[in-house]
């Protein structure tokens, strides 16, 4: 393995006349007006970092009035109906509409530049997410100006959520808040699990990745599995919402904590998919702050590696007090105690690199060491209601208040801030002020201590949360006039910030500073299209291990120091050790993913206030949008041959098969699609369990014949087999017949569904009687949605091959189609056997 | 008097603690002592971290350089938490499983959340109540809890840690109390518009005092021989009173709202809302929602005429 | 280009101990709600009670498994390969693997201190 010095550089200087020129052309943004077309993750990422600070002290706002109400007991300035919204505001916007998404910012903003590549591999699958969150995002939170805003809690349980208790749009509001982070969140988790895979410069393997992409891979792997499970949750709620389908309502079989399980299963592992990248990003700002390399990088990636997993057996620690049996409580108690551990041992590697470094009083590390004071106190009180006893009385009460937001706030807005601090000289050119940020520092970690620490105090001294006022005398007066105190100083602090960032923030995006003299590939001289050459890496912090590197990258010496198509292009490497495997020709600017965003986010806001056909119309403009950008932008086919990216290396331009990450999208998609598929599952398990065998189904429910499922199975996995077929078709070139067996497919998955739909319809099945009828049409509606998606495919691959667009080398297209198919085949019989056999074929 | 100054009365000055490090009996007592070990435990943990912090900068070569090895990450961020969470583990386990001990013959009581109050039912002794739990010290106690709307958690933390009450489910709470006194609890789980104005009290006495308690509720409601308080039964006829509250030995036996058989003897208003005295019932019952906005209880302020209303109230006072 | 082939297999299989976790807590929770929603708590299984026999057996499989996956792990390091990635990842699988068996422990050990269903 060479160094990226030891030998001759992969391309000799000089450069050949015009090359930088076509590049910089190839990578040039759109102007004035046209600037929203623009799809380069560093403009996105900025863009999605400025929104999410938006939201940020918006909601921080929301808390500062709910801070004043609390100053004095019994205060009547603010009346339960604005509290109950202010609160519930506060928690949605902060955890859905702050803090996803500007971990996804940051990662969308610096992996691209960390791991020296021109771009992820889908930059218009981000523009679109962005725009469909800040759209969305803003009109959610508008809701509270008009009275509109959801007032159940951010976790929205039901059945005060159920229509009958709620029977505003407020409940609508949050449902459509949420179903924007899920569509970003899942856009967000593919394009960084296949940019970091995928994207890395050659020679960075895994055992060579910056920390901060161990942390976005755990990240987004973490959204894979979490999300789902709200996913599902908030299409139950809907459908109850909407349609009467009684899933939480005990009264007709349904039970309010299905919901509590759906929602915590994803809520637990939602604090460690804000804490995570943050804990990157320390362990990224902290070497360059001392000057030493990050001890024990290993132990640090396995502790972000087990911290995701194990976040994944917590979730019912939300629900201690719910009556669930005390064994199971222990095996959640057990394992919040074993999630204390990675995190402990992250601590100790800090630690550890301050003490072999010499560490400088910059802003960043200020803010790393009032992290670290902040975090390791509400990671304490962490283990304190991890255990049960003590939660039943902590629990809902301002102890928890207390410890969340000193886990939030310091495991996750004080890495932010230092990684503003850190960062701010990449797309700005320059740092911000070092004055006001020492002032910002100093009125945060004050406020912020004096805000959340007397809540430990009032909570164990009785006051629960969500309370809009409290009566005088209980001993509470003190704590909270400190924490208003100290909220209004933490205000302070975020102000001043801002006008920092005001004063002296200016996006370029030309940056060629490396201003604390950092170790790693983001601080290479960028340009629009990223680092100018791809170095091969042979080192953690390849720039402090080879001072020549940045000027080298600079004058195009290493790989790929032109555009080879003419075009924007990323270099696609393998997973393990990132050997250069193809150079991905990837979408320039356009408008497609904004109307597409509009589309989305005008039919979801239709939906919520019941315009049926208004939000069909918007879901046409959106879907079309779509389309046309899947036609002109992907699956372009080989219109090179190989190309040259220096060093002898001759890549091809078009892969198909595992190698191509489309089809690897295309995977991650089908997990997410198959986990929200167990949940489900889940949901016909868990209500059979509550509801007893007697009555779950109910006495008197009549399933079809086992004859008619069984003939849908036929239909289905035939199918599945047409599309099969189509493959031999399409290698021997037979256009003509690949369109036939592509529609017969399709046409017998639609036949087969509809006869299970009209079998259970016929025989007298409804959703609306009991839990066990709405279990069924849930699963009924999911595969519906399947069935939706693949008339769109099928008809848009028919177009594909008629118009020539599909042959035997250029078939990403239809290999896609045929991956989703045989999913949704699966999917659709694994789906029969749930509805016909469980549980009736348990005791057959 | 207005209902705004009503509010501002101190109302929990008269009333019980609600503080979960003041217990009243056993089972809240061991969460206590758990608590001051976890906050001393954690309190001492985190000051060492900290100290390691401070010598990560300031300490000497030597003491550094043994910071900064692997070693010491695994030392202070594996094996020591590994033991002491190993020890912790094995202490609240136990605990917990003591905690949730049954005994052989306990006093049950059935509470049911309602938005936003608590019906009581001692259904061994046929007693009906409302917002208020009545308990023999030194007697074990079940609550079985459940709620016919919404979730509501029950939260007495001089007694125990919270249960949440969830439809369709039945939850128990076993403790005992263990000295004689008023405690406060107050709803725990978000439960809608007034789930601030959801508390109730806790009135542990002893055996004698339990059993006169219990006695009074079983005794019907007598018809009243003072003029000012027939006028204020009929009142409460004629506006409908009884379509939403029960009144024992009476042809009222609404369930929309809580029984008030012996409204006058009750510590508070609304639960937990106001003080039990005339002029807050009238008050209460001339406009609640002035009081506890989305209250379900309707405001009869237009309804009735002052001196009824004055009669109504005393009439419900005299029902101790 | 030794690593073309290679795919992701390594990678998950590095977290191959932390799968096994998970499968035991799954069980383990599954097992003991459903034995206490049904009323199976009182069954039992040569001679004892089912839920500790069940949660103890599952424990102890999963335990040998972490051990089994710990060893190759362990012996695997001596292959180095050009870029160290495999070295990396073997010793990503101890570590992941050590996580493992300490939740695992703990949430099996559980069962010897509480009673299942209350």
């Amino acid at each position: 393995m060479s160094g990226p010095s030891a030998g001759p550089l992969p391309n000799p200087l000089p450069r050949p006349d015009g090359e930088l020129a076509a590049l910089e052309r190839a990578w040039e943004g759109p102007r004035g007006w046209r600037f929203p077309t623009e799809v380069n993750n560093a403009w996105i990422g900025v863009l999605y970092l400025g929104t999410a600070l938006l939201f940020f002290v918006l909601a921080g706002l929301l808390a500062l009035l709910m801070r004043v109400q609390l100053s004095v007991a019994g205060n009547d300035l603010i009346g339960h109906d604005l509290y109950n919204q202010l609160f519930t505001t506060h928690g949605t916007v902060m955890m859905f509409l702050f803090a996803v998404p500007a971990m996804e910012a940051m990662g969308v903003y610096l992996l691209p530049a960390m791991l020296a590549a021109r771009d992820l591999p889908f930059p218009r699958l981000s523009a679109f997410a962005y725009w469909a969150y800040a759209i969305g995002g803003l009109v959610f939170f508008s809701s509270i100006f008009y009275g509109a805003a959801p007032d159940g809690g951010w976790f929205m349980n039901p059945p005060l959520t159920s229509k009958q208790y709620s029977p505003g749009v407020n409940a609508d509001f949050w449902l459509l808040g949420i179903g924007f982070i899920e569509i970003s969140a899942i856009a967000g988790a593919i394009e960084i699990i296949i940019g970091i895979l995928r994207n890395r410069a050659p020679g960075m393997t895994l055992a060579r990745m910056p920390i901060f992409a161990w942390a976005m891979l755990v990240f987004a792997g973490m959204i894979v599995f979490a999300f789902p499970a709200v996913i599902w949750g908030t299409i139950l709620l809907e459908l109850e919402r909407a349609f009467d389908w009684p899933f939480f309502r005990a009264e007709r079989g349904g039970d309010p904590l299905l919901w509590q399980h759906l929602f915590w299963f994803f809520g637990h592992p939602e604090v460690y998919i804000i804490f995570l990248p943050a804990a990157g990003m320390v362990s990224m700002i902290l070497p360059t702050m001392v000057r030493a390399r990050l001890l024990g990088y290993g132990l640090v990636a396995m502790a972000l590696v087990g911290t995701g997993f194990l976040s994944f057996g917590l979730w019912v620690h939300h629900m201690y007090a719910t009556g669930i049996p005390p064994l199971s409580l222990s095996f959640f108690s057990a394992a919040s105690f074993a999630v204390a551990v990675p995190t402990g041992i992250q601590v100790f590697a800090w630690i550890g690199t301050i003490a072999l470094g010499r560490p400088r009083a910059e802003v960043p590390m200020l803010f790393i060491l009032g992290f670290l004071f902040i975090f390791v106190l509400g990671g304490l009180t962490g283990v304190m209601v991890a255990v049960v006893p003590f939660d039943w009385q902590a629990h809902d009460t301002h102890f928890i208040v207390a410890h969340l937001h000193y886990v939030l706030i310091g495991g996750m807005v004080f890495p932010l801030i230092a990684a503003l601090y850190y960062w701010a000289p990449l797309p700005a050119g320059r740092p911000l002020s070092k004055r006001l940020g020492t002032t910002a520092f100093w009125l945060l970690f004050l406020g912020i201590n004096l805000t959340f620490f007397p809540m430990h105090i009032s909570g164990l001294m009785g006051m629960p949360r969500r309370i809009y006022t409290y009566p005088a005398g209980m001993g509470l007066d003190l704590w909270n006039q400190l924490s208003t105190a100290g909220a209004v100083i933490a205000a302070a602090g975020i102000a001043v910030i801002v006008w920092d960032l005001i004063r002296n923030f200016r996006v370029t995006n030309h940056a060629g500073v490396n201003p604390d003299g950092a170790g790693t590939l983001e601080w290479l001289p960028q340009g629009s299209y990223a680092a100018r050459s791809i170095p091969r890496v042979s080192s953690l912090e390849p720039l402090w291990d080879d001072p020549a590197l940045p000027e080298q990258v600079r004058q195009g010496q290493h790989f790929l120091p032109g555009t080879a198509t003419g075009r924007r292009e990323t270099l696609v490497t393998s997973p393990l050790e990132a050997e250069p495997q193809y150079v991905a020709i990837i979408p320039g600017p356009g408008w497609a993913h904004v109307i597409a965003a509009i589309g989305t986010a005008g039919f979801f806001l239709s939906l919520t206030v019941e315009l049926v056909w208004l939000a069909a119309a918007f879901g046409a403009v959106a879907v079309a949008a779509m389309l046309h950008w899947l036609w002109t932008g992907t699956d372009l086919g080989p219109i090179r041959d190989q190309v040259d990216i220096g060093g002898g290396l001759r890549l091809p331009v078009y892969v198909t098969g595992r190698e191509a990450v489309g089809q690897w999208a295309m995977a991650v998609l089908l997990i997410v699609d198959g986990v929200i598929f167990a949940c489900l599952a889940f949901t016909h398990g868990y209500l059979w369990l509550v509801g007893g065998d007697a009555a779950w189904p109910p006495a008197g429910t009549a399933l079809p014949d086992p004859a008619a499922p069984a003939l849908a199975a036929v239909l289905v996995a035939a199918s599945g087999g047409a599309m099969r077929l189509a493959e031999p078709l399409l290698r021997r070139g037979h256009s003509g017949l690949m369109i036939l067996a592509v529609l017969a497919a399709l046409v017998l998955l639609l036949l087969g569904l509809g006869a299970d739909l009209l079998a259970l319809w016929r025989a007298g099945l409804r959703p609306t009687a009991h839990s066990f009828g709405a279990a069924i049409y849930a699963n009924q509606f999911w595969q519906g949605l399947h069935a939706a998606a693949a008339t769109v495919m099928t008809l848009y691959l028919v177009a594909r091959i008629g118009a020539g667009l599909i042959d035997p080398v250029r078939r990403l297209t239809f290999d896609n189609v045929r991956l989703f198919w045989s999913y949704t085949a699966v999917q659709a019989l694994a789906g029969m056997a749930l509805t016909h056999l469980f549980p009736r074929g348990l005791w057959a | 008097m207005r209902p705004a100054a009503l509010l501002a009365l101190p109302l929990a000055a008269c009333s019980g603690q609600q503080s979960a490090l003041a217990p009243m009996g056993p089972e809240a007592a061991g969460i206590a002592g758990l608590s001051w070990l976890l906050i001393i435990g954690g309190a001492a943990i985190f000051l060492l971290t900290m100290l390691l912090l401070l010598l990560a900068f300031r300490g000497g070569a030597r003491l550094r350089r043994r910071l900064g090895s692997r070693g010491a990450i695994l030392a202070g961020g594996a094996v020591l938490p590994t033991l002491l969470l190993s020890a912790l583990l094995i202490h609240t386990l136990g605990l917990a499983d003591a905690l949730g001990g049954r005994s052989a013959d306990p006093l049950r009581i059935e509470v049911t959340g309602r938005q936003f109050w608590w019906e009581v039912r001692y259904p061994d002794h046929d007693v009906v109540t409302a917002n208020e739990i009545h308990i023999p010290v030194g007697r074990p106690v079940e609550l079985l809890l459940t709620s016919t709307d919404v979730l509501h958690s029950l939260w007495i933390p001089a007694l125990h840690g919270k249960r949440d009450m969830i439809p369709g489910h039945l939850n128990r709470l076993r403790f005992t109390a263990d000295r004689p006194g008023v405690m406060r609890g107050q709803c725990a789980e978000f439960c809608g518009a007034q789930h601030t104005r959801m508390a109730l009290f806790a009135v542990a006495t002893t055996e004698a005092g339990f059993a006169t308690w219990i006695e009074r509720q079983r005794t019907a409601v007598p018809a009243p021989e003072d003029p000012l308080l027939a006028q204020g039964r009929r009142a409460f006829a004629s506006a409908g009173c009884g379509a939403c509250h029960a009144l024992r030995g009476t042809e009222w036996s609404g369930r929309n709202g809580p029984d008030l058989t012996r409204i006058g003897a009750r510590l508070s208003l609304a639960a937990g809302t106001l003080p039990n005295h005339r002029d807050a019932l009238r008050a209460w019952i001339a406009d609640p929602q002035a009081i506890k906005p989305a209250s379900a209880m309707p405001g009869f302020g237009a309804v009735l005429a002052p001196a009824d209303l004055q009669a109504l109230a005393a009439w419900l006072g005299s029902l101790r | 280009m030794s690593g073309r082939a290679a795919g992701l297999a390594p990678l998950i299989g590095a977290t191959a101990g932390l799968i096994v976790w998970a499968l035991h807590f799954g069980a383990i929770y599954l097992a003991n709600a459903i034995a206490c929603g049904r009323g199976l708590a009182g069954h039992r299984l040569f001679g004892q009670p089912i839920i500790p026999v069940l949660i103890l057996a599952a424990t102890a499989l999963a335990l040998l498994l972490l051990l089994g996956i710990g060893m190759r792990a362990r012996r695997r390091p001596r292959v180095r390969d050009g870029a160290g990635v495999r070295h990396f990842l073997a010793r990503l699988t101890l570590a992941t693997t050590l996580l493992a068996a300490l939740a695992v422990t703990w949430e099996g050990a559980a069962v010897l201190l509480v009673g299942p269903c209350g």
